[in-house]
């Protein structure tokens, strides 16, 4: 649905995207995560076309991003917190203005939409509140059943219940639609996302299945007869590893059901017990996210 | 968007109703000044129009919805071409057409030059505004680069004058203003303007590549500004090429005549074949030399016109004593008169500059760029109240003037107006004539058509007939001015073409007036 090969972009001085390389499946929901100036919002704006990079390519339905074309984009919803809407124009007034640009557009299900979302129809974008437009640009978005919808940082700002609204909009809609959305919000992600990619600096760190992810990721707590010590060589795929009494805590990022326990003991002596916990999304990327920082520090 | 668009639409038809009733009525201060005022407002509601129908849909930036939708580059920009000839140039259209049907010009006449003005206002100023508002994402952004460019203009455009504005040199600001080869520079301007907007337009539309499209731009304007100085010699040797009836001009000659004696200052009238003035700026400290020339080759009912004439004074060293421009010249063959017109050619020299040199034995060279015309045709109108519709003339009517020493003449045209025109008031009992005054101020363009407030073209003319100081007395007076007539003879261009008179020596002393 997407393939980026080696996308580079350059502001400047300043490499937005450093050789950034990803593929999203078709019928995926593909989560971009990332912090702030990652490079996620670059990313899709090159993608969209709306910034050309200086760099490789992206394909877009098959088509290079330099040339999308509005057979491309008519089969694209966009939905960003950087999206500027005639803020003169109704609601209904805007809706009724996108219409025939989209021959496949269903106006029972933007009525649905609307209703669901409840938006006020005789209201002007520019009198909408953040929430309501984020939700305004969803409801442009989804009636004309688009085969890719780019989700650019949509819980942005939103409170939790217009991002409960707004999720449920969403997901209602969703369908066999393939999903590209960016988000510091991984709580958000979570549960939704069926591929993940982390972006830092302009590079991507990694990309996988959201099961791969979250199945390779554990929180292990040691128990030591004694009191423990960080170890001085520590196994590749052990991160953040701290002692605490006679407890030893990490995170290992390769994990697999068998063997930890005689890992653990080839590494550390006096070992008790070993227990591993599966980790949230949030707690893996904040992971990740510190240990690039001391990589890069 | 709409209200807007109506209240461009509204300054424009007021505007047009304005200058049909200050025709009508003979135009008061309180109502020039008001249409001045709309012509401004007019000027300013098209570009700020044109600029926010652009910025709906604004190219630089990466945060327009637009951008993701599934619209064509070609159907954007069509959209708002449209948008701009439909709802900015209709009503100017529309307007123009009121005036010329309003003011009982023909249909296909009235139509022809609001058409023609229309395509002049999408060239010229339509086309560069929205290309201009492409290159900016809001109006306050479109306000400020706006401001800053006219600034950097008047500014420069300033410099130059003061420092070329009077030069003889090789480099001179604008010297085909006030001359029929204005066109020149117009036409260039217009070109650069259009060509500019054109690159523009599918740089930012087809492209969105804002940043070349802002350098392009600035280039651009350079090189307008740059069309300021389009020196004399290639412009009027275009206008040479362009000549209608090329040749025509070969047998006139242009020779010094010393045997006419020095120049004595007129006493009353002066005479019928020596229209002598001087282009501003010469007079003030200047003293006049009058040279004696003999014109020869003119056919009958011709009329020469020197559009520039360029004066070069050399020392017996060889050095340059001076180089200037003379006086305008217009030599008149009225039926069939004598094979050469004596006339007197008057240049400019300041005062300083005389006194160093106006014993020496100079060489006087002296390069003639000029236009032969012939008579078209001749019409009469009577000189008081006067209210007649002249074929390829227009509409003209005639009154005295305010302080009542001269009939006013006023001619209004649909389109085209008449190359240039002699005009003289005649006493029809007794044959008897005023001097004769050279409507001109022609521009040789080869195309009609004009960006200027409305469609209309008016000129005017002033004929005396009454010295207020009492040290003229005319032929024709205001007592004969019952039984009078202005005679409109109408001049179409034949030639252009240069003479160059060399006088070997000449001692300037000798050629001051008596």
């Amino acid at each position: 649905m997407i393939k980026a090969e080696n996308l580079w972009k350059r502001f400047g001085r300043f490499d937005a995207l450093q050789g950034l390389s990803f593929s999203v499946p078709e019928g995926s929901a593909y989560a971009l995560i990332g912090a702030n100036g990652a490079g996620k919002t670059t990313t899709i704006k090159v993608l969209m076309n709306i910034l050309s990079p200086s760099r490789g390519r992206v394909t877009v339905l098959g088509a290079d991003s330099c040339r999308i074309s509005p057979r491309e984009l008519g089969q694209i919803g966009y939905v960003s917190e950087n999206q500027d809407m005639p803020q003169r124009l109704t609601v209904e007034e805007f809706l009724d203005y996108l219409r025939p640009f989209y021959p496949q557009w269903d106006c029972n299900l933007e009525s649905s939409i609307l209703r669901q979302l409840r938006l006020p129809s005789d209201r002007k974008i520019g009198n909408l509140s953040h929430g309501m437009r984020m939700k305004m640009a969803l409801a442009c978005a989804l009636p004309y059943r688009p085969k890719l919808l780019v989700l650019d940082e949509p819980f942005s700002g939103l409170d939790p219940l217009v991002r409960d609204e707004f999720m449920e909009g969403l997901l209602e809609q969703a369908g066999e639609m393939t999903i590209l959305i960016s988000s510091h919000e991984l709580s958000e992600i979570d549960g939704v996302a069926t591929h993940i990619a982390f972006l830092d600096q302009g590079r991507m760190l990694f990309e996988e299945s959201m099961s791969e992810l979250t199945g390779r990721f554990r929180e292990v707590r040691v128990m030591l007869d004694g009191v423990a010590s960080v170890p001085r060589q520590l196994p590749s795929g052990w991160l953040q590893m701290k002692a605490c009494g006679s407890v030893l805590t990490f995170v290992e990022t390769r994990y697999k059901e068998d063997g930890l326990g005689e890992r653990v003991r080839a590494v550390v002596a006096g070992v008790c017990n070993v227990d591993a916990k599966p980790m949230t999304l949030r707690s893996i990327f904040t992971t990740l996210a510190r240990a690039a920082r001391d990589a890069g520090a | 968007m709409w209200f807007f668009a109506l209240a461009v639409a509204t300054i424009q038809f007021v505007y047009a109703t304005g200058m049909f009733i200050a025709w009508r009525t003979g135009e008061g201060r309180g109502l020039g000044t008001l249409l001045n005022l709309l012509q401004v407002g007019s000027f300013l509601g098209v570009a700020f129009l044109i600029a926010a129908d652009v910025h709906l849909d604004a190219i630089p930036g990466v945060r327009q919805d637009w951008l993701v939708r599934p619209v064509r580059r070609l159907d954007l920009l069509l959209s708002k071409l449209l948008f701009v000839v439909v709802m900015v140039q209709g009503p100017i259209f529309a307007s123009d057409l009121f005036q010329g049907l309003a003011n009982g010009f023909p249909f296909k006449q009235s139509v022809a030059a609001a058409v023609s003005r229309s395509v002049f206002l999408l060239a010229g100023l339509c086309l560069p505004v929205m290309a201009f508002a492409a290159l900016t994402k809001n109006t306050t952004e479109a306000i400020i680069a706006g401001s800053a460019i006219f600034a950097i203009g008047a500014v420069l455009v300033a410099l130059a004058a003061s420092l070329l504005g009077g030069s003889a040199g090789a480099i001179q600001f604008n010297p085909t203003d006030d001359t029929g080869v204005v066109w020149v520079g117009d036409f260039a301007r217009l070109s650069v303007s259009l060509l500019a907007a054109v690159i523009v337009l599918g740089l930012q539309y087809f492209r969105r590549k804002t940043t070349p499209a802002r350098s392009f731009f600035a280039c651009a304007f350079v090189v307008y500004l740059l069309t300021l100085l389009i020196p004399w010699h290639p412009a009027f040797a275009l206008q040479e090429r362009l000549s209608p009836q090329p040749g025509t001009g070969s047998s006139v000659q242009v020779a010094f005549d010393p045997t006419q004696g020095r120049f004595k200052s007129p006493q009353g009238a002066v005479s019928s074949n020596l229209i002598l003035s001087d282009r501003s700026g010469l007079t003030q400290g200047n003293i006049q030399i009058h040279l004696p020339l003999n014109i020869s080759g003119l056919a009958n009912d011709e009329v020469l016109n020197a559009d520039k004439s360029e004066v070069s004074l050399t020392g017996a060293d060889g050095r340059a004593a001076f180089t200037g421009t003379g006086g305008d010249m217009q030599v008149f063959k009225e039926g069939a008169g004598d094979a050469e017109t004596r006339v007197r050619h008057s240049v400019g020299i300041p005062a300083i500059t005389y006194n160093n040199i106006k014993d020496q034995a100079l060489r006087a060279e002296i390069r003639y760029s000029l236009t032969l015309f012939r008579l078209d045709a001749s019409y009469a109108i009577p000189a008081l109240a006067g209210n007649e519709r002249l074929p390829g003339v227009g509409w003209c009517t005639t009154k005295v003037d305010n302080e009542g020493d001269d009939i006013s003449l006023h001619c209004m045209q649909a389109g085209k107006r008449m190359d240039c025109a002699s005009v003289f008031l005649e006493h029809t009992p007794s044959g008897r004539r005023n001097p004769e005054a050279f409507v001109c101020g022609a521009r040789y363009a080869p195309y009609s058509g004009k960006a200027g407030p409305d469609a209309m073209n008016r000129f005017s003319g002033s004929l005396p007939f009454l010295d207020l100081r009492g040290l003229a007395r005319y032929p024709v007076d205001g007592a004969q001015l019952a039984d009078s007539r202005l005679v409109l003879r109408v001049y179409v261009v034949q030639d252009h073409f240069t003479r160059v008179l060399v006088i070997p020596v000449i001692t300037l002393k000798d050629w001051v007036a008596q």
